[in-house]
């Protein structure tokens, strides 16, 4: 699904990204873990569009996204949180929500999309003048906002919908956070340390959510520090160090690895 | 009477061009004091239509409208890359280019002396000739600004406009083009403003580019900012207030030599202290990145 | 004629560079657009005029006290304003946003107690000026180049050489840094605003001899002063010359072919240019970084 080839980065002439390879399967969880400054961010940065390499290729789903924009690679499907919770604070639970969806909202189940209501169906050509002012119908208002209640459902937030973002606990804004990545109607989410800082509970909750995600074939890559979550979770485990990805594969095994376990220590 | 008409009259011009602005600046958090350039543009299109063409004020307008937006789109284009102060600095720059333009290109423009005797506009053959006939043409044009621009701020459009400002990073990967959304935001705004510059030209008959400084694009900013950025009612209650009280001093007996220079103190004075006590302005919804208390450190490359 | 296009390039060059200077050390230290300066600046000679036309001081005594005047204007705008701002917790754009506003207020403080009509602190009348390679000068412009070029000298001197020039460069490149550091850095700001304003007014007080002075002289002459900084690269010094000289030339040669009165349009069109493609300038380092 997500194939990373000889990723290279500098920053000021430090390597913050040093020739950086992997692929990762769909319907998979994989954790990148390693030291502080390791450029683990880094590299979700590049991947997501957000900083430019100086070498190598990503490729989403056989499509090579070089050059693409960040906003494009959301579209295409790659969902992202961030390291500092990046929510827009003053709008709702739900309308950040809606901030994500597109012309009309994502199929609920698979199927029912484009249903040709005055010629709309599928959002390719809204029109010049929804394009213009990016309107979008009654209807889909109505569609999209259901879909809404669905996901902060899912996330088990539906009685929050109406609270501004910014007056939610540290773990509801990650599980809003989350939300909005599924609002998107990501096939790959990309999560910059999801469980950090927040208690055991929200953290079962928040693994358990994944699972579910991951039976529904949604891939998810994500960055962590939490030891105890990522081996529990991940399907598969990468290590990255100065830059450099040092080890990669079965979580039991790469957790024993002399480089893994000295890299943490130095 | 006639001059309480006349303040009227000015207080709905100013709250149509503060209001398009507010768009820019209170909605989508992009500072621009080029704003009095796209005023100045809608008159001087609204001014040279009717004068040399004869045309009326529903196609002048309009042209204005069209004009300020192409103009825009040239502007926002590059200034855009820029962010936060050095926005402010380059759609200084641009204003200054453009009162430039409309002060040297004498031909065209009619530089320094302007342009006098500009038609009345009339409906159906009636001139709109007296202060109270004008009062309702300026309020009309208030009035349908205030729902176009009420509508599409609640619209999913100005919900992405309010994200923007808040976090362009978080927006962008929820798939949205920011850079699509601004330059839309800015076109929007400037071609709002033209408007108010074809009513200005038509109620003063005549113009000159003095009226469309950088200190005149300040000016448009503070009722912005002092009314309250991010609230089109805030541009209603700045544009009021800011016209308002200075004319009433004159009334107090100050002298005519420094009611202008008290006027800009005024408001000068009053956006420092808004800034250091409640940059939201009276009822604004942005502090420009001082929401309760918190900075929101977002540095780009200039 | 070339000659001519020259020598008022280089005392052009010379008077954008001091203005310059003067914005560069503070805008480094304090990161945001103090456009109050301009304001600074037109005080100067108004105090000096005050001093010496209205309350009859000589010249000797009314320009080091008019220079003075200008600093203490620079600290208490820093002292009322800025400082608390900074420390409840504002944004680089509330602190333009606030200094706009004072800048409006001060320019219209001069207006109102000076009138608007051009004021002179000459006295006597003017001089032809000498001949140098077939261009005129006047000692005034003499006095313009020189005065510019040493204190532009002696403040890289004062960079480089003294403690508190070292402390102000810590806290243009890092401020948290310079107070874990130990560096008091109000007390550096306070230093930098003192020493931006009495050179804003020295540079003033020349141009107010050479072309006179009116209340709205600070505006412009802290536009050219802001793309001088740009072009040379902020936090630099030899930027400020090089941004300063730069401009001077373009604007004048410039003008050669174009009528004058495009000469503000050519200023800020290199501006934009500066602030698109190469907005660290010349010398400067990228002063903002991204922060995803």
């Amino acid at each position: 699904m997500l194939e990373v080839s000889g990723i290279t980065k500098h920053f000021d002439g430090v390597h913050a990204v040093d020739n950086a390879s992997l692929k990762i399967s769909q319907a998979t969880i994989t954790s990148l873990i390693g030291p502080n400054g390791a450029g683990k961010t880094t590299l979700f940065n590049i991947i997501c569009g957000y900083i430019e390499p100086d070498k190598g290729a990503v490729q989403f789903n056989g499509k090579n996204l070089n050059g693409c924009a960040p906003h494009e690679r959301a579209s295409a499907g790659i969902g992202r949180t961030f390291q500092n919770m990046r929510l827009i604070k003053r709008l709702s639970a739900l309308e950040n929500l809606m901030l994500a969806f597109n012309y009309i909202s994502p199929p609920l189940t698979g199927g029912d999309e484009g249903e040709g209501e005055k010629g709309e169906g599928v959002s390719e050509n809204p029109g010049f003048i929804k394009t213009l002012f990016y309107s979008i119908s009654r209807t889909h208002e109505i569609k999209n906002k259901e879909k809404a209640y669905e996901l902060l459902d899912f996330v088990g937030m539906k009685d929050k919908v109406y609270e501004p973002a910014g007056s939610l606990s540290y773990g509801q804004q990650k599980l809003l956070s989350l939300a909005c990545c599924l609002a998107l109607d990501a096939k790959l989410l990309m999560l910059d340390e999801p469980v950090a800082g927040v208690n055991q509970e929200t953290i079962h909750k928040i693994l358990s959510l994944f699972r579910e995600l991951k039976k529904s074939g949604i891939t998810i890559f994500l960055i962590e520090h939490n030891m105890d979550a990522v081996m529990e979770i991940s399907d598969r485990l990468i290590v990255m160090d100065e830059g450099r990805i040092i080890a990669d594969g079965i979580p039991s095994e790469v957790k024993e690895k002399p480089e893994v376990i000295e890299a943490y220590i130095s | 009477m006639d001059y309480l008409l006349h303040i009227l009259i000015m207080v709905c011009i100013y709250s149509i061009v503060s209001m398009s602005l507010n768009i820019l600046a209170g909605y989508t958090g992009l500072l621009s004091v080029s704003h009095a350039a796209f005023y100045g543009i809608g008159a001087y299109t609204t001014a040279l239509l009717a004068l040399n063409a004869g045309l009326p004020f529903w196609i002048n307008i309009p042209a204005g409208i069209i004009i300020s937006g192409v103009i825009a789109f040239l502007v926002a284009w590059p200034s855009l890359r820029t962010y936060d102060d050095y926005f402010v600095i380059t759609t200084f720059a641009f204003q200054i280019i453009v009162f430039s333009i409309l002060n040297n290109w004498v031909s065209f423009t009619g530089g320094p002396l302007g342009l006098p005797g500009i038609p009345q506009p009339d409906i159906f053959g009636i001139k709109i000739s007296s202060h109270v006939s004008f009062l309702i043409f300026v309020l009309t044009f208030a009035v349908l600004t205030y729902i176009f621009l009420n509508r599409l701020m609640d619209s999913p459009f100005g919900r992405i406009l309010k994200a923007i400002r808040e976090d362009e990073i978080f927006t962008t990967s929820l798939g949205k083009d920011v850079m699509k959304f601004k330059l839309t935001a800015f076109i929007i705004g400037a071609s709002i403003a033209s408007i108010s510059g074809s009513l200005y030209a038509y109620y003063i008959s005549f113009i000159d580019p003095t009226s469309f400084t950088i200190m005149e694009s300040i000016f448009i900013l503070s009722i912005v900012i002092i009314g309250g950025a991010g609230n089109l009612k805030g541009s209603i209650v700045g544009s009021a207030l800011l016209i308002f009280i200075p004319e009433m001093l004159r009334f107090v007996g100050m002298p005519n030599s420094i009611a202008a220079n008290m006027r800009q103190i005024f408001y000068g004075l009053l956006l420092v202290m808004f800034m250091m006590f409640r940059p939201q302005g009276i009822m604004g919804k942005f502090a420009f990145g001082k929401e309760g208390g918190v900075k929101e450190e977002v540095k780009k490359d200039a | 004629m070339f000659n001519q296009l020259l020598i008022n390039s280089i005392i052009a060059g010379s008077t954008y560079t001091l203005i310059a200077l003067s914005f560069s050390l503070i805008y480094s230290t304090t990161k945001f657009f103090h456009f109050a300066h301009g304001a600074v600046y037109t005080f100067c000679p108004y105090f000096a005029y005050l001093f010496t036309v209205i309350l009859g001081m000589p010249l000797f005594i009314s320009i080091p006290l008019a220079i003075v005047s200008s600093a203490l204007i620079g600290i208490l705008i820093e002292l009322s304003i800025y400082k608390p701002l900074r420390r409840k917790g504002t944004t680089p754009l509330i602190l333009l946003l606030a200094s706009l506003g004072i800048y409006i207020v001060l320019q219209n403080l001069i207006s109102m107690s000076f009138g608007d009509d051009t004021k002179t602190l000459r006295s006597g009348i003017v001089r032809e000026g000498l001949e140098i390679l077939g261009a005129r000068i006047t000692p005034i412009q003499i006095a313009i180049i020189i005065v510019s070029m040493l204190l532009l000298i002696v403040c890289r001197a004062l960079m480089r050489y003294t403690k508190m020039g070292t402390a102000m460069r810590a806290v243009a490149s890092d401020p948290d840094l310079a107070v874990i550091s130990g560096i008091n850095s109000d007390g550096v700001i306070l230093f930098t605003f003192a020493l931006g304003s009495a050179l804003a007014g020295i540079a003033a007080i020349l141009v107010s001899f050479d072309i006179d002075m009116t209340p709205t002289m600070g505006m412009n002459a802290l536009m050219m002063g802001v793309v001088a900084v740009i072009i040379g690269g902020v936090g630099s010094i030899p930027g400020a010359a090089l941004g300063g000289f730069l401009l001077a030339f373009a604007q004048n040669f410039g003008v050669w072919k174009i009528s004058s009165q495009w000469q503000d349009a050519i200023a800020f069109i290199i501006l934009l240019l500066f602030l698109l493609y190469r907005p660290y300038g010349f010398f400067g380092k990228k002063i903002r970084k991204v922060e995803v």
